[in-house]
């Protein structure tokens, strides 16, 4: 039962994302901005989440294996709010297509879209060993 | 079916996920915020900061199954 009700969650979510305008495209879309990027890079993890959790509440897994999945999940989810926390900082404008900081950044914050590029490698890489922690023991998520 | 009906009904499935339906009533209430926001620098932000709420959800519900695995209840 949990199960459904994590997976209308996720849809719901993106349900929600679709309705409110979010830029359509894949990520690595050289024409989104690194914050319109790291919304479809949420959106993508938000499913690979709701499938570790899936996993927990329905496969009766052995507790070491639930550990091990909370731990690469946590790696994970640190990574990603790092690197969403980057992108955030990263402003493109609508009509000239220019990258740059978001206004009302506090001093000495700025958009740096090499750090930006760096956690989110950092973030795939997380992702990644969440997912082959899970196919390990049986869950394949395909994103 | 309305949202709330939906987060009735998740919480109705899933009476345990408190934090999840608190997540959910906070989505709805920002997406309903989207609707006024003049400026698109706050629409994305509201945007991902409502995705950062669901994905806090789901981390949170994991972390506590893990927890009950420490507590011998897994």
């Amino acid at each position: 039962m949990r199960k459904i009700g994590l997976m209308l969650a996720a849809g719901l979510v993106l349900l929600l994302a679709a309705c409110s305008g979010a830029p359509v495209g894949t990520s690595g879309n050289t024409d989104l901005s690194p914050r319109e990027e790291a919304r479809q890079v949420q959106d993508t993890y938000v499913v690979l989440l709701t499938a570790a959790s899936t996993a927990i509440d329905t496969n009766k897994l052995p507790g070491d294996v639930v550990k091990k999945i909370a731990a690469a999940s946590h790696a994970a989810t640190d990574a990603e709010r790092a690197y969403v926390a980057e992108a955030k900082k990263c402003w493109r404008d609508q009509e000239t297509g220019v990258v740059g900081d978001t206004a009302g950044l506090p001093e000495g914050q700025h958009c740096t879209p090499s750090t930006v590029s760096r956690l989110l490698s950092a973030f795939t890489m997380q992702t990644g060993s969440l997912q082959g922690t899970l196919a390990a023991f049986g869950v394949n998520v395909t994103l | 079916m309305t949202a709330a009906a939906i987060i009735a009904l998740i919480l109705k499935l899933a009476p345990g996920a408190i934090n999840l339906g608190m997540a959910l009533k906070a989505l709805i209430a920002h997406h309903n915020e989207l609707q006024n926001k003049p400026n698109r620098s706050e629409v994305e932000d509201a945007e991902l900061n409502l995705t950062q709420q669901v994905i806090e959800a789901l981390q949170a519900h994991i972390d506590q199954k893990a927890r009950e695995v420490d507590a011998g209840n897994g």
